[in-house]
């Protein structure tokens, strides 16, 4: 596993990986309420992560104050509060405040929305879309809800079993759906509006990971199975610049040629 | 304000409990004359010289009922008098429980402390190393030394270490020849004789904590706060740092209530090394029959365990921003 070129990550020393961590990778949990150490005010974490990077804390409360009204969190009351004086959706923020603190140029987000109610989930969501733009940074944002996702990202990846099945353009993978999953997911969307017949679910159970099926893990739930799916595992085939790609023999040759 | 009525609160509670020992006492099978007239008659005294004996001691055989007493034993405490000992005749109760509380304040709080720390050193080893024999080890034996019980364990250490190889005396706080006192030679002498008790206590004591301490690590390893730290690039000092006061906050309160409950356990402790504290005054008191040194140290103790329990509550307070009083 490598970052931008460097040494793998998984053969630096601790202090090596530490300082990598947060100053140049940061992430957001899932339930962001339990990843702050409820016996220490939100200044005084604040105050550590400067600390352990070397960063001076009258530098570091100025930003984490920018960060704070970029958030829309009141910063005096916030920065001086212990984790449980704070609600589910303002720890989320401050996590996110707290994962921007450095600077970081890539933020993995592991569905930072999930545990938040509709209306947090979208003015969460409008917060980063805004900082992505304004910071300059590039987001990883790991979910299963696509149509939260397409309002922000780039690009989706489409993972299947732990294996990439299907990736492109935000718009190219909503509206032309390749991959049987893709397709399944994007139909299970209940409707805004009209017939919620219309919905339909992916028949079957998720893949058991330990005993993933022979051939293509999806081919027991996929509507457009044949014969080949039950021996081969399908490749990813990309296109000529690697933006778009799909795992699936229906767009394979026999010889597994490129047919995009 | 709180703290004025847990205080009397508690103050309310401690005098329940030693009304109800007052009477609890006095429902024991004999009574002070008795055992001091058939101590007189095993030593071959006829009975009725015995009887004029004890008569002549105590100067008064009390034949009021068991509720005049108590009025008398509460005008005494609303004085402050907790009364004077039977067989000790005439020697003030608190003077003989101020002349055994240091010896044991000391011993019991050594003993406490000593086997906390190790036990949470060993409990965050233990924690750290889970899946390993190491863990199993230190869990196994801080489980047995736990599960002997304390009088057990004295009295074996007392045979290894005083009869089978005599290196440590087998009773009392200091030499002979020492003179009470802050002076080396008392205090060396004091060192050597509480080896023993300290080892029982520290043996005793060090597998609840151990294993109070590696549960709560291993929660606390497991909150998603410790993975959090780590990926915010925080040194490893740091992250034990969050680790140990998360992990030992949970076992303040524990360790404030056995401050009350050490107290009880110095009753098998001293006994056996004949310690002078108030573990051996209050066993001595028992076998006597002596009401009032039995009620004065009851009290004693219960006053601790209940005062170490309000101290518990106020400092969780200040020690945890989650919980207000």
């Amino acid at each position: 596993m490598r970052y931008f070129g460097q040494d793998n990550l998984y053969d630096m020393s601790y202090d090596q990986q530490r300082r990598l961590f947060w100053e140049k990778v940061a992430m957001v949990f899932q339930a962001a309420q339990n990843t702050l150490n409820p016996l220490l005010r939100i200044r005084q974490q604040i105050l550590d992560i400067a600390q352990d990077h070397d960063i001076d804390f009258q530098q570091a409360m100025n930003s984490a104050k920018q960060l704070c009204e970029i958030m829309y969190l009141d910063s005096e009351r916030v920065l001086n509060a212990y984790p449980h004086e704070l609600s589910g959706g303002m720890k989320q923020r401050v996590s996110i405040a707290l994962a921007l603190l450095l600077n970081p140029s890539l933020v993995v987000l592991d569905e930072p929305t999930t545990a938040l109610d509709v209306i947090s989930q979208a003015s969460v969501l409008r917060i980063l879309n805004d900082v992505r733009k304004s910071h300059n940074l590039s987001l990883i944002f790991i979910t299963h809800d696509i149509s939260v996702i397409s309002e922000i990202v780039d690009r989706i990846i489409v993972m299947y079993a732990g294996r990439i099945v299907e990736t492109g353009p935000v718009r190219d993978v909503i509206l032309h759906p390749r991959h049987p999953y893709t397709q399944g997911l994007l139909a299970s969307i209940p409707p805004l509006r009209g017939n919620l017949s219309r919905t339909r679910a992916l028949r079957g159970q998720p893949a058991d990971l330990l005993h993933l099926p022979h051939g293509c893990a999806f081919h027991e739930r996929c509507p457009r199975a044949f014969s080949r799916c039950r021996q081969e595992a399908p490749r990813l085939l990309t296109d000529d610049h690697g933006q778009t790609g799909v795992a699936c023999h229906l767009y394979a040759s026999d010889s597994g040629e490129n047919v995009l | 304000m709180k703290l004025i009525r847990r205080i009397a609160v508690s103050l309310v509670l401690i005098f329940v409990v030693s009304s109800i020992t007052f009477f609890l006492v006095r429902l024991m099978p004999g009574n002070p004359y008795s055992v001091m007239y058939h101590k007189l008659v095993m030593q071959g005294m006829t009975p009725l010289q015995a009887e004029d004996q004890v008569k002549g001691i105590m100067n008064a055989m009390p034949n009021e009922p068991v509720f005049v007493q108590y009025i008398q034993w509460l005008t005494q405490l609303v004085h402050g008098n907790l009364g004077t000992s039977i067989e000790e005749t005439g020697v003030p109760v608190t003077e003989l429980i101020f002349n055994a509380l240091p010896w044991t304040l000391v011993t019991v709080s050594i003993g406490l402390f000593v086997s906390f720390l190790i036990g949470i050193v060993l409990g965050v080893i233990s924690a750290s190393r889970r899946d390993t024999w190491v863990s199993s080890v230190i869990d196994n034996v801080g489980s047995i030394a736990h599960a002997i019980p304390v009088y057990v364990t004295a009295v074996a250490l007392l045979y290894l270490f005083n009869v089978v190889w005599h290196v440590f005396p087998s009773s009392g706080a200091y030499g002979i020849m020492e003179t009470p006192g802050l002076n080396w030679p008392f205090l060396a002498s004091f060192a050597y004789h509480i080896v023993l008790p300290e080892g029982t206590y520290i043996l005793a004591g060090f597998g609840s904590w151990e294993l109070a301490m590696k549960s709560t690590t291993i929660m606390v390893m497991n909150d998603d706060f410790m993975m959090a730290a780590r990926i915010r690039g925080l040194t490893r000092q740091r992250i034990m740092n969050y680790l140990g006061w998360n992990s030992i906050l949970p076992l303040f309160t524990l360790f404030m209530l056995s401050l009350g409950t050490m107290f009880g356990g110095s009753v098998f402790i001293e006994s056996t090394y004949a310690f002078p504290g108030i573990g051996n005054l209050l066993a001595t008191a028992v076998t006597t029959r002596d009401y009032p040194v039995m009620e004065g140290c009851f009290m004693l103790t219960t006053a601790t365990i209940i005062f170490a329990n309000v101290l518990a509550d106020f400092l969780y307070a200040v020690l945890d921003p989650r919980i207000t009083m």
